[in-house]
């Protein structure tokens, strides 16, 4: 009987974890980004896919996908992206563009091309994106 | 009257950025342009007036297609004496213009006025991006500050780029505390590994009065989540007998609380010009209640120099 709750209670806590993906336009120009390519884009060290200029989405600063984003896949702290936009907004660079909803996010990522942005993965399902990375918060 | 505009300006652009998004500055709506700036108050007990509007600078940027394009202009010396009894006069500097073009990701040509690109520090050599209010002593003396010529960018692979540097006409402006150059060439490396940033440099450039002079540089530079460490080494050689043969030094940044930070420097150097060699302690405290806007406190020791001082300074970037 232990068992069987421990199993359950194991099971409920991986049906809760909140799965990330990262999306690209459905005719986004790769089938998968590595997580450094990523970081690339978000970081505004990389600004150009296949010689076109992507726009790169973000949510706003209190999105609990952002901080999971941030955490696992920027791997930095609030404070330390802070410190890094700062920097780089006096070398003339800017933050990707802030989505504040799904709705918003699949809208520029039909729209425009190419796009990238990132999502709930059940939400995604209903889209017609281009799923380049997944990873699981923790 | 220019002095109390300035003042409420200053006042009034803490307020102007909000307080997440890391974004800054003014997105013209309609086109790729980006308005923004910063500024800063100073107080230094070394400085006549000691309190100072030290700058009040314009950012403009903007990026079309494979273009971008980047001018600073600042006032500068903007003293609070309401009184009139202020020595120094405003000044107006146009710090940055220029134009990049980015022929791929790995490649990219720029002209104009700019930040010579060498080392950490001159790279971002104002008071709000900086851990500390006063600049380590190297800057303004072992190469030229800022470049008015061309600069292309080569990457190397994600991690490691190259960046060549020349100037073979005279600046267009003048500025303080930096090197006013005829000629510069520069080649740098810069390197990363995840934390941990590291860059060579070498160059030559020849003064105004005709002086030639050679510098090496190596910089490290370690960006923690709770320690930052930064060390810049410069040599100089020259033809002449007033010149600076080497300056460097080390820092650290204890990032204690969430908006406090801990600041030490040593720096030592040499200048035949003065015939001085000593070595410069630097203890500091900052406080950054938000993102873009940051109170700091500092006691600078000399060794030899009677210059130790206390420098007090309000800074913003909007």
């Amino acid at each position: 009987m232990k068992k069987l709750i421990l199993f359950f209670l194991f099971l409920s806590l991986l049906l809760t974890s909140q799965e990330l993906i990262v999306v690209g336009n459905n005719t986004f120009p790769l089938k998968s980004l590595s997580k450094e390519e990523i970081k690339d884009f978000y970081l505004s060290k990389h600004r150009f896919i296949e010689e076109e200029k992507i726009l790169v989405m973000n949510f706003g600063n209190s999105n609990d996908l952002r901080t999971c984003f941030e955490k696992n896949i920027l791997e930095k702290s609030k404070r330390s992206l802070e410190r890094y936009w700062r920097r780089a907004y006096y070398k003339g660079k800017r933050p990707p563009k802030v989505v504040k909803s799904n709705e918003m996010l699949f809208s520029y990522l039909e729209a425009v091309a190419p796009s990238l942005g990132y999502c709930d993965a059940n939400i995604s399902l209903e889209h017609n994106v281009t799923v380049l990375f997944r990873i699981s918060c923790d | 009257m220019f002095r109390r505009v300035s003042l409420i300006i200053l006042l009034l652009l803490t307020l102007l950025k909000a307080d997440d998004n890391l974004a800054y500055g003014w997105d013209v709506p309609e086109s790729s342009l980006n308005i923004g700036g910063y500024s800063d108050l100073i107080y230094d007990t070394q400085r006549e007036p000691e309190l100072l509007i030290d700058d009040i600078a314009l950012l403009v940027s903007a990026t079309k297609n494979r273009f971008d394009f980047l001018a600073e202009m600042e006032f500068s010396h903007i003293s609070l004496d309401f009184n009139e009894k202020a020595s120094r006069e405003v000044e107006f500097y146009v710090e940055q213009l220029h134009l990049s073009y980015n022929f791929n990701e790995e490649q990219m040509l720029r002209v104009g006025r700019f930040n010579s690109q060498i080392g950490f520090w001159n790279m971002i050599p104002i008071p709000i991006l900086e851990d500390t209010t006063t600049k380590p002593h190297f800057l303004g003396h072992m190469f030229p500050r800022y470049t008015f010529g061309a600069m292309f960018k080569q990457e190397i692979d994600e991690n490691n780029k190259l960046l060549l540097t020349l100037q073979k006409n005279r600046d267009f402006t003048h500025q303080e505390y930096a090197l006013e150059s005829k000629e510069h060439l520069s080649l740098a490396y810069y390197g990363e590994k995840d934390d941990l940033l590291w860059h060579l440099s070498i160059g030559e450039y020849e003064d105004t009065s005709e002086n030639d002079f050679n510098y090496l540089g190596l910089a490290l530079q370690y960006d923690g989540e709770d320690i930052g460490l930064q060390s810049e080494v410069y040599m100089q050689e020259s033809n002449v007998k007033n010149y600076v043969p080497y300056s460097g030094y080390a820092q650290a940044t204890w990032h204690f609380e969430e908006h406090q930070d801990l600041v030490g420097r040593v720096e030592r150097y040499k200048d035949t010009g003065l015939n001085v060699e000593e070595n410069i302690y630097l203890f500091g405290y900052a406080y950054r209640p938000t993102p873009n806007m940051a109170l700091k406190a500092e006691y600078i020791k000399h060794s030899v120099l009677p210059i130790n001082q206390m420098v007090y300074s309000f800074s913003v970037l909007f």
